[in-house]
């Protein structure tokens, strides 16, 4: 699960994959806007069948913290 | 470029008029459209929004609303939030556009700075709903006859006892005579120093806007405005201006879905801010290496619907690389410039009329001119009444009687430029105004802070601290308050760093900080 999501987050930033880890801040690390971290959620809700609430999505700051929730709920 | 005449459309007189025109002229044609929780397409026909307005303008007619009432609307985008709006301007009545990602003490300080004795309110904020009823029951506004809660989710019950009220001749609110020029809608914008401001626009404020608008950029097929229908851009020109073209307006009810909704919608006029267009450029790259090939003018029609011919951004600066990357997809980005004390826009690159790194003409029937300091001053049908209750705030923002806007500018050829600010305030991608002055008056007020500067980096908000030495507080106790300073503010507010200072600021001779000396 934490490979597929860096997968995507490199993908998404051009951040090469082997620098982001569960530490990594979404925000500040990877420079990723508030709507960037939407739609990318977006697609991890596509891709394990879940739905995020907005106010779950506003807590989200480091990679591990998208990879504990989505491993808590997928 | 030479200059075009401008387009010609009918002039609206007032917001009933706006939509009664549509509904007599094509009742069946599509008002609005949207996809709901359920995946489903609904689509609204102007009769059906006339009748939805007035089942619900008569059902509020019937419980006091009659001319005057102040009302907040608050919750995403939604078909029942323009219902509400309309119902609310119809009747004469004074709507708060609020934003839902504030916090709800936020909102209830807004309510009651502007008077506000009921809310309409989407599901989201049912929990908070006895919040606010205990909060504003007791203010001026509501005093005698009590606080009215009218959650969205209740609409079918208001729409049916509305509707019975008409069938039984009642016509009270259809027949409401509109003051054009009375306040309308009370919007809050941060200004440049403590409390947001409470712009109070007219129905004639905003009405001139759409019918300046429209002459300067006309648009056929779908029209579609990912904004939040609080902000006068989001709402005027995302919806209201689509509306006024005759054309369908696709409401967005959340803006993660947005790439999704492009393909449902399939607009040939898409209302934007820079911080959307950047993440679709992101997301356009994906998709392309995700095929492994290169980004292409087909593979971004098929990614954003098919139709797509015009953006008209607004709300905040947008580099020119990004007018020139669209075009080469085949797509025109127009510029534009607005603020929420003009309803909001001055501005506006035209379809056959535009000039990069410009946002545009200035509208048809609104002034701007330059001052001798380079401020951008308009004067126009379109500018505000004033501040709410803020006579001197009026006064300052209106000295002879021009008002200012804070931007600096230069007017070439006949294109507007916005070469600066005179103001601190901090605009995002996302067109949300900041101003710097109400974060760090919130780090002020702690014992170990001398002194601090917020200010904007890379899309983030980052606050440099000289610390009070005497307090000798760790850089630990800064993180932490940093994040009670950030409590509850909504995602665009949050200060994301703190910079700890040896020296303090360089002041200059009035002892204030000079900002742009401070090395970010």
């Amino acid at each position: 699960m934490l490979q597929e999501i860096i997968d995507v987050l490199s993908q998404y930033t051009d951040y090469p994959a082997e620098q982001i880890g569960p530490e990594t801040d979404l925000v500040e690390d990877l420079e990723l806007n508030s709507f960037d971290v939407l739609t990318i959620v977006s697609d991890f809700e596509d891709q394990y069948g879940i739905h995020i609430p907005d106010e779950q999505i506003a807590e989200f700051k480091t990679v591990g913290d998208v990879e504990s929730y989505l491993e808590k709920n997928r | 470029m030479e200059a075009y005449a401008p387009y010609e459309l009918p002039q609206a007189i007032d917001l009933k008029q706006l939509m009664n025109k549509r509904a007599d002229e094509s009742p069946e044609g599509v008002a609005f459209f949207f996809t709901e929780d359920d995946g489903n397409v609904r689509k609204v026909s102007c009769a059906q929004f006339r009748d939805d307005v007035n089942a619900l303008g008569t059902y509020l007619y019937a419980k006091g609303f009659r001319g005057g009432k102040h009302c907040g609307i608050v919750g995403p985008n939604s078909y029942e939030w323009l219902v509400a709006f309309f119902a609310l301007a119809n009747g004469g009545n004074v709507a708060l556009p609020l934003d839902a990602r504030q916090p709800v003490e936020n909102l209830i300080r807004l309510m009651a700075r502007g008077d506000a004795a009921a809310l309409v309110y989407s599901r989201e904020f049912a929990p908070a709903a006895p919040a606010f009823a205990a909060h504003l029951s007791n203010i001026s506004a509501a005093a005698g006859e009590g606080f009215v809660s009218l959650p969205m989710t209740e609409f079918d019950k208001y729409l049916a006892e509305g509707a019975s009220l008409l069938a039984a001749g009642e016509r009270g609110f259809v027949e409401h005579e509109i003051d054009v020029h009375a306040l309308a809608a009370l919007v809050f914008t941060s200004g440049t120093t403590g409390e947001p401001k409470g712009v109070m626009l007219s129905q004639d404020n905003i009405v001139s806007n759409i019918n300046q608008a429209c002459k300067n950029y006309t648009h056929k097929g779908v029209g579609m405005g990912p904004l939040p229908m609080h902000h006068m851009f989001g709402l005027v020109v995302g919806h209201l201006m689509v509306y006024n073209y005759e054309a369908p307006c696709y409401i967005v009810r959340n803006l993660r879905n947005v790439l999704k909704d492009l393909q449902v919608a399939k607009p040939t006029t898409m209302f934007a801010v820079p911080i959307i267009l950047e993440t679709f450029v992101k997301q356009f790259q994906v998709m392309a290496k995700r095929a492994g090939t290169q980004l292409s003018p087909e593979m971004i029609k098929q990614a954003t619907g098919g139709n797509l011919k015009y953006i008209i951004c607004g709300g905040a600066p947008l580099p020119v690389q990004y007018v020139q990357l669209f075009r080469s997809f085949g797509i025109e980005l127009l510029n534009g410039y607005g603020i929420t004390e003009c309803s909001p826009v001055l501005a506006v690159n035209r379809n056959e009329d535009y000039c990069d790194g410009s946002v545009g003409p200035v509208l048809f029937g609104c002034e701007v001119k330059i001052d001798e300091d380079g401020e951008i001053l308009a004067r126009g049908r379109n500018v505000m009444l004033g501040y709410y209750k803020d006579p001197e705030g009026t006064a300052e923002a209106m000295k002879g009687g021009w008002y200012h806007t804070g931007d600096i500018g230069k007017i070439e050829d006949h294109y507007l430029f916005i070469t600066g600010r005179t103001k601190n305030l901090i605009i995002t991608s996302s067109g949300e105004n900041i101003s710097p002055e109400e974060l760090e008056e919130k780090f002020l007020t702690d014992p170990a802070v001398a002194e601090a500067i917020v200010y904007e980096k890379g899309g983030n908000l980052i606050v440099q601290i000289f610390p009070e030495k005497e307090a000798n507080a760790p850089a630990e106790y800064f993180d932490a308050l940093l994040k009670k300073v950030n409590q509850g503010e909504p995602g665009y507010r949050k200060v994301q760093k703190v910079i700890l200072r040896e020296e303090p600021f360089a002041r200059n001779s009035t002892g204030k900080i000079v900002r742009a000396l401070i090395e970010k």
